[in-house]
């Protein structure tokens, strides 16, 4: 825990740096809360609507979650689909490339129109947003491979099956990984402007509510909350990926 | 020796046409080989005359245009997973523990683990990899690894053995070093062995006959019959007879080119 503490000193520094810029500056100007609160009444936000936040925060933070699951399903069947077959390659990869060309922020609301309110429109801004960069990283990790790796598992007998299972998967999965930690960011912006476009619950929803309102210091509450949900999110899959793809981690003769 | 009937791995006319670059180049011209069982052979020849296509053909892995290759009888899509091809890399899985990397070609051949692991088990003392079972290849020297990914190609007791400049990735110290324990091994487990290097003291040292190949196109020069039985040691390298073919040898390869 000391280490943790010593080695991200730096970007805790800077937190601490701007807090107290912004607090003294709001101070010192006058500036009203409804146009720029101090961090201390956000604080405060926060702890005084904390059950309110709570229940906004565990909505966000499902279709999240639910999004993100489902791009890394449909990402990982799509990029192995691609390396399988230079066929799907040809007919798929435009697709996946040009769906990123159009702004999400013109489908959110069509898809309100198409299925309606619930979960599910936010669940599917969130995988759209981020299973691009699930494919591309897998689809490079696939074909990084040493031609002579799989000349290897042929001449020890190996089908093509197995060389798809025993060496283009785990030697995709750094690659992999690289993808997640880009797409668990991205799939916190999807899942508020899901909500932006049309929602009754959600930390998105509540910015929206709360802003005309002239609540400011909850906007700025949900905004704190959403980055500990990214940073947390994203410490989570590197800590995953040091599970998963151990031999990444430089091993030496010490153990 | 010369006179017998060569029976187990015959090779005639090979011939290989590959495209490079839109222009069609001739890598083999002819590759006429036969191999006696339980005999090393070496192919020593300038780069790019053709070596690994002739280890890729034998394998399995390619066609040729024309010319035929038996081994025991096996046709070319049945050789595919029965010749044991070490690459010139060594080519372990980084992702792989030493146990799981060699036992490799078990494991596709549908082998149960634990029967696979007490295979390679018995293994690991004589190809001194013991205490590093368990460790990840990055943790290995360029010895070991080596020599990991040999027992990766011999535990599925192949007949055939091919080498492609297995050495070529180490000092001269090691290399020196895993010659000798080759030698060792290969009194001991007695294959069919193809050793495609351009080294020709390893040549010599190593094997009972040396096919000296021309550069492109690969064709062979001539067949040197290598004069000292087995077992043998290091000191052959100080006899006249080896200094003797060793410039034989190398006087025609440094015309090549």
């Amino acid at each position: 825990m000391g280490n943790w503490l010593i080695r991200w000193s730096p970007a805790f520094g800077i937190v601490i740096l701007i807090l107290f810029v912004w607090e003294v500056l709001v101070e010192i100007r006058n500036i009203p809360n409804w146009l720029l609160p101090p961090p201390s009444s956000v604080a405060m936000t926060i702890y005084s609507d904390y059950s309110l936040l709570t229940v906004h925060t565990l909505v966000t933070l499902e279709e999240i979650v639910l999004g993100f699951f489902l791009a890394l399903v449909v990402g990982v069947l799509f990029a192995s689909a691609i390396c399988l077959s230079k066929t799907v390659e040809k007919a798929l990869y435009p697709f996946i490339i040009a769906s990123q060309t159009v702004p999400i922020i013109v489908i959110a609301p069509m898809l309100l129109v198409w299925i309606g309110y619930g979960l599910a429109p936010k669940i599917i801004v969130v995988a759209l947003i981020s299973f691009f960069p699930i494919v591309v990283n897998m689809v490079d990790g696939m074909k990084a491979i040493d031609p002579d790796i799989q000349k290897l598992m042929y001449t020890l007998g190996g089908k093509k099956s197995q060389v798809f299972f025993k060496v283009m998967i785990p030697s995709s999965l750094p690659y992999l990984f690289s993808g997640l930690r880009v797409a668990i960011a991205m799939s916190v912006i999807g899942a508020v402007i899901g909500e932006w476009v049309g929602s009754s619950e959600g930390l998105g929803y509540l910015m929206i509510r709360s802003k005309p309102q002239f609540q400011t210091e909850r906007v700025f509450a949900a905004i704190v909350i959403l980055s500990f949900i990214g940073v947390g999110l994203f410490s989570l899959i590197t800590y995953l990926e040091k599970i998963f793809v151990p031999w990444s981690i430089d091993r030496r003769l010490s153990n | 020796m010369e006179t017998a009937i060569y029976s187990h791995i015959n090779i005639v006319g090979l011939k290989k046409t590959i495209n490079q670059d839109g222009n069609s180049v001739r890598i083999l011209d002819g590759i006429d080989l036969a191999i006696n069982r339980s005999e090393v052979i070496s192919v020593l020849g300038p780069s790019g005359c053709g070596k690994s296509t002739l280890l890729n053909i034998i394998a399995g892995l390619d066609q040729p245009d024309s010319g035929s290759v038996d081994i025991n009888g096996l046709d070319f899509d049945s050789r595919l997973g029965s010749v044991g091809y070490m690459q010139q890399k060594d080519l372990l899985l980084p992702w792989r523990s030493v146990k799981d990397n060699v036992i490799l070609g078990l494991e596709v051949k549908g082998m149960p683990k634990k029967q696979s692991y007490q295979i390679a088990e018995s293994h690991f003392d004589s190809f001194g990899l013991s205490g590093f079972e368990a460790n990840y290849p990055n943790a290995l020297s360029g010895g070991m690894r080596q020599r990991a990914s040999f027992l990766r190609t011999v535990i599925t007791e192949p007949d055939v053995l091919l080498l492609d400049e297995p050495f070529s990735a180490l000092d001269a110290l090691n290399r020196s070093r895993m010659q000798m324990w080759l030698l060792d091994l290969l009194d001991e487990i007695k294959k069919t062995v193809l050793l495609v290097t351009h080294d020709v003291d390893e040549a010599i040292i190593l094997s009972d006959r040396i096919y000296v190949m021309t550069s492109r196109p690969g064709k062979i020069h001539s067949v040197e019959k290598v004069p000292f039985s087995r077992p043998r040691n290091r000191d052959i390298v100080n006899d006249n007879s080896f200094t003797e073919l060793k410039s034989r040898i190398l006087s025609f390869l440094w015309d090549q080119n």
